[in-house]
């Protein structure tokens, strides 16, 4: 017995009672192939032209950023998540705290935008981690009802719990980022019963808003053009579109090969190792780069869809669901801006961008469904914490 | 979850992969569907390089001698660099600060602009966001050194070379020379596929010879196509080079001596016209207005423009802003006295009784006067003074013929009918072309096409082609006649009619470009030829009655010429002419006066045409006069260009500065001896006299020395009193242009 006892705590993947045990590292594994494509495609995005000296900042700083990010998750997988639960009003108070704080003591970036604190030499976006508060929120809020469709009353509550960080992160202004929230949002009410008129409703309102909103004065200038760029293209603030698109197609089939990108190495196409690193990809990998960077994205987001069916409670299952939607849509945002199937509104490639605040959010998410995934017989660990929280 | 919502999470899965569907459906369709992918990788290629652009110089333009009227010269331009001035300064308020601030130190270094001007400049869509806007040329150097000085409080400013026209005779010739300005979007349009490869910051030939020999003038700019980086930064070698090829210079057939003194003459004759009275209304005689007029000079040989001038005339140096000062340009535009208007090729006239020799050429060529015709070649007509057209059967305006102070000129043939002017006698070849068997006013019409008339001179751009509308009434055609009614002719076209009855019958298009020259070889590229448009049937028969006719308007006494010629040494240069009064209700007649000479070898064919003069045997005739008997007595000034006026008056400031010195001196001396000998006020006494001194030492070596000056220093004096005119003219439009 003692040995047993021993070899549990020694060993906890040869105990299938413990969590450790049915723990699923396929997300881990895809999130640290896209990062080493991200690593790839920043270095020939930003190494300069100076073949004797080039610039190796931004790899290094991003494979750092990868690192913490391995180490985060190691962390966050190791405490149960349903201490979330219990945490979830602090974590989204504080969340609305910074999103406040920002608009005082924010860095102001290029055309006005307010969306980043400064660290000495780094730079925190807090709506970034703001994904994350929002999905923890919801799923905290949802898994209260545990059957039945949604009441008006949750929804409207729901609503007006997601509402205020979007409008704070409209007013940064930063509408790719708030159109994720948005995503993040919609897909959690659908999965969480709302009601199909409810949504269906929510859905025009929520039309005739961005109509409004597009011919509102918080947008900028520059935000409505490339917003209308894309209703109609022949609008002069297409050109960054352009030129992405003709990076893609220069790739073709297999792609430049690595550093030889012309539209990579001229700098026509905005923001490279950042927003639009999927040019980078698609000029000097081609169709086959581009493949197997959307291959480890369909594998991560069918583990996570997995992660959520599978999920040992309403609280864990809609954590990984918020996960989903958002990897989904930013996935599909940030690569289909690139390709002229969505609207320019910058945001960064999960795992692959250059950026921090990214890249810990991103891995903060899969260690949250990892975490969510590997309980989810957790009876043990109800007595731990589920007891104190319930 | 599990047994909660598996459809909705179902729901959400199928969005998802409808996503990746769509996000692979593109990708192939951009990097695998072939025409898609060479678009993109063409675009690609084109996107790492970028062309720069070498103006190429614009050819210079001669007169016949060689002389250069339109030079290139190199001077400081002020531009924006739009994209760091943008950078630099992006509030609106800002910006308008800044053009405040720079138009005003740019109007105090010496080069008058507008802050509005500069503002319509940065905002013109011609220049890129990233293009050099320029604001001014011919910056004086103090500018550039502020600039220099001061580089942080004007972003983005800058100073670069850059050729303008110059006028080395200053507004010599303006009409005929015109003048370069910005291309307009219209013709960017209609040049983009131009082989000299128009840009849209480009100037082009807007008026003059500027205009017609654009062609010719142009270079073909240079192209160096290089490598850029992502800063748009140039990155090694360039990948391809084209030098500039410069434009051809042209040679002109103006003499710019003969153009000076036509010039001269024909202002003279306007200003005299003003001084004379229209004694039309006996009771209240009235100055005549004299707004303008034209002088042209042809060589009946080729029809060669010798010289063509237009008064009043403008400043074709106003168009050397960089930007135009519209307010200024709509002066000009606007005013009354049409100076931008070239008279000469563009006056709206009727060609009054100069029109009678074609008259006359028609009906001889028609035979309406011959033996079957209405009157035999010789025969003589009665004219009364007064004719009223077709009897009774004629109504309304224009069907009363009168000579000029229904003055009956009794028996006239054809020679006593040019020589005197009959209206009486070519109003009845008009009626009788209309009213005649056999005939019609058409044959009449298509004569006067024959000779010209109704046709763009194309080497003149901005020339019109006047009109002969087919008369329909008798009296209409007695009008037409005699060069009246709704006819309008140019004074190039008469000219040019009169220099084919000159030469004995070839009518040529009038020509104005002599050759183009390669400017660095100097090898002729074209030698223009002069272009026959017709050769009339011209026996002598026809012939010598016209001459003879044309000899009398000079030489007889009832010649309508003949006082104007009275003192010309017509036995060395017999004048053939024609005058011409041209009626113009309301407003006073045209004088106008077509001439050759010298018979019978005519080498000067020559029209002056003053607008609301009086009689056309006193107010042109002496104009032409002035300038036959200049040629005649090879009395022609040989025009110094500005510089040369400049060294002239400066070099005749320097003798005067040292006639004062040395009377200074020479005061001093005296004053010194003065006292000496008591010791009082002397030196006030003799400084005032000294003062006058000067100028008499200056007018005296001005007549004392050679005519034939060249702006040599032994002219110097001589030409010192034309250098004085000349000048005068340039400060005082610098003056204008300060006005706000």
């Amino acid at each position: 017995m003692a040995t047993a006892m021993e070899n549990r705590s020694l060993n906890p993947r040869s105990d299938p009672a413990s969590p450790w045990w049915h723990i699923d590292v396929t997300p881990l594994l895809a999130a640290m192939g896209l990062g080493i494509v991200g690593l790839i495609a920043i270095y020939s995005a930003t190494r300069g032209r100076d073949a004797d000296n080039y610039i190796t900042t931004f790899i290094e700083r991003q494979g750092m950023f990868l690192v913490v990010g391995l180490v985060l998750v190691v962390l966050v997988v190791a405490i149960d998540y349903r201490w979330l639960l219990r945490f979830a009003p602090i974590i989204y108070l504080g969340t609305i705290g910074l999103l406040l704080l920002l608009r005082v003591f924010g860095v102001e970036g290029g055309l006005g935008v307010r969306s980043w604190f400064r660290f000495g030499s780094f730079l925190l976006q807090p709506s970034e981690f703001g994904k994350i508060s929002l999905v923890v929120v919801f799923a905290a809020l949802m898994s209260r009802r545990t059957e039945g469709p949604m009441p008006l009353s949750e929804l409207s509550m729901l609503l007006a719990v997601g509402m205020l960080p979007i409008a704070l992160v409209v007013l940064q202004p930063d509408i790719g980022t708030a159109m994720i929230y948005v995503a993040i949002v919609a897909s959690m009410l659908l999965v969480g019963r709302a009601e199909a008129h409810h949504l269906i409703f929510l859905v025009a309102v929520s039309a005739v808003g961005f109509g409004l909103i597009l011919n509102s004065p918080v947008l900028e200038e520059y935000q409505r053009d490339r917003l209308e760029s894309f209703l109609d293209p022949d609008a002069t603030a297409r050109y960054n579109q352009n030129q992405a698109e003709i990076a893609i197609g220069n790739g073709g089939i297999t792609g430049t090969g690595f550093g030889e990108g012309t539209q990579t190495k001229s700098g026509l196409v905005p923001e490279q190792q950042t927003d639009f690193i999927f040019t980078v990809i698609g000029e000097e990998f081609g169709f086959a780069g581009g493949t197997v960077l959307l291959g480890c994205y369909a594998a991560l987001l069918w583990r996570l869809y997995r992660m959520a069916r599978l999920a040992g409670d309403p609280f864990g299952a809609y954590l990984v669901t918020g996960v989903f939607a958002m990897f989904a849509f930013q996935m599909f945002q940030a690569v289909g801006m690139t390709m002229g199937i969505m609207p320019v509104t910058g945001i960064p490639l999960p795992f692959v961008s250059y950026g921090g605040s990214s890249a810990l959010t991103s891995f903060l998410a899969i260690a949250i469904a990892i975490n969510v995934h590997m309980r989810r017989f957790g009876a043990g660990i109800d007595a731990e914490v589920g007891s104190s929280s319930r | 979850m599990n047994e909660q919502s598996p459809l909705r999470l179902a729901m959400l899965g199928v969005l998802v992969v409808g996503m990746f569907t769509s996000l692979f459906a593109r990708m192939w369709y951009l990097q695998v569907v072939e025409e898609q992918r060479v678009e993109a990788q063409t675009q690609a290629a084109e996107n790492l390089t970028r062309k720069v652009f070498i103006d190429a110089p614009r050819g210079r333009v001669l007169d016949r001698n060689g002389n250069v009227l339109i030079d290139n010269r190199l001077v400081n331009e002020v531009v924006i660099d739009k994209f760091e001035f943008r950078e630099a300064i992006p509030s609106e308020s800002g910006q308008r600060d800044f053009a405040i601030k720079l138009a005003t130190e740019i109007s105090a270094a010496g080069r008058l602009i507008k802050a509005a001007d500069i503002e319509a400049a940065l905002n013109d869509q011609k220049y890129g966001p990233f293009d050099l806007v320029p604001i001014a040329t011919d910056v004086p150097e103090r500018f550039s050194i502020l600039i220099g000085e001061r580089a942080h409080e004007f972003p983005g400013v800058d100073i670069q070379k850059t050729t303008v026209r110059f006028y080395p005779y200053g507004t010599r010739a303006a009409h005929l020379l015109g003048y370069v300005g910005p291309i307009s979007e219209d013709r960017y349009q209609a040049l983009r596929t131009s082989p000299k490869l128009y840009r849209r910051t480009d100037e082009i030939g807007e008026a003059g010879v500027e205009a017609s020999l654009e062609d010719i003038l142009r270079g073909v700019p240079g192209e160096i196509v290089i490598e850029i980086d992502s800063l748009g930064n140039r990155i090694g070698e360039p990948l391809s080079e084209r030098d500039p090829v410069p434009g051809n210079d042209v040679q002109l057939t103006i003499d710019i001596n003969l153009q000076a003194l036509v010039e001269d003459e024909l202002e003279r004759g306007v200003r005299n016209a003003r001084e004379r009275l229209d004694d039309t209304d006996e009771d209240n005689p009235v100055e005549y207005k004299a707004p303008g007029g034209a002088m042209v000079l042809l060589d009946p040989d080729g029809s060669r423009v010798l010289a063509m001038a237009s008064y009043p005339t403008y400043d074709q140096r106003f168009f050397l802003q960089t930007v135009r000062p519209e307010t200024e340009f709509a002066v000009l535009r606007d005013d009354p006295a049409a100076p931008l208007l070239d008279r000469a090729s563009a006056g709206n006239y009727a060609p009054g009784s100069t029109f009678k020799l074609i008259t006359a050429y028609a009906a001889m060529d028609s035979g309406l006067l011959g033996d079957r015709g209405f009157l035999k070649l010789n025969q003589f007509l009665v004219d009364e003074g007064v004719w009223k057209v077709g009897g009774d059967d004629c109504f309304g305006p224009g069907c009363t013929i009168e000579n000029a102070g229904q003055k009956p000129l009794g028996d006239v043939d054809i020679r006593l009918a040019i020589a005197e002017s009959s209206n009486i006698y070519f109003g009845q070849l008009g009626f009788q072309f209309q009213v005649r068997q056999g005939f019609t006013a058409d044959q009449l019409l298509d004569v006067a096409k024959d000779f010209g008339y109704v046709s763009r001179p194309d080497a003149i751009t901005g020339a019109i082609t006047g009109s002969i509308p087919p008369p329909e009434t008798a009296g209409a055609a007695a009008n037409l006649a005699v060069g009246q009614g709704l006819m309008i002719a140019t004074p190039l076209q008469i000219a040019n009619s009169y220099a084919a009855i000159a030469n004995g019958g070839t009518v040529y298009s009038p020509m104005l470009a002599e050759a183009a020259i390669d400017q660095a070889t100097e090898e002729i590229v074209i030698d223009y030829q002069p272009r026959e448009i017709n050769t009339l049937y011209m026996p002598e028969e026809f012939y010598e009655p016209l001459i003879t006719g044309l000899i009398g308007v000079t030489t007889d006494e009832d010649g309508t010429a003949y006082e104007a010629f009275q003192n010309f040494p017509l036995d060395r240069f017999l004048v053939l002419g024609k005058t011409g009064t041209v009626e113009n209700p309301p407003r006073q007649d045209n004088a106008a006066f077509a001439a050759f000479g010298p018979w019978p070898n005519p080498q000067y064919a020559a029209v002056t045409y003053i607008e609301q003069a009086g009689l056309g045997g006193e107010a042109a005739a002496p104009v032409v006069a002035a300038v036959f008997e200049r040629i005649a007595n090879g009395d022609i000034d040989i025009v110094p260009t500005e510089a040369e006026v400049d060294d002239l008056v400066s070099e005749a400031q320097a003798l005067a500065e040292e006639e004062r010195l040395q009377s200074e001196r020479e005061a001093q001396l005296e004053a010194e001896r003065a006292a000496a000998s008591d010791g009082d006020d002397g030196s006030f006494a003799v400084l005032v006299p000294g003062g006058d001194d000067i100028e008499d030492r200056a007018g005296e070596s001005g007549t004392g020395e050679t005519d034939a000056g060249t702006g040599e220093s032994g002219s110097a004096g001589s030409e010192a009193p034309v250098a004085g005119d000349a000048t005068g003219l340039a400060p005082e439009e610098d003056d204008e242009e300060q006005d706000p």
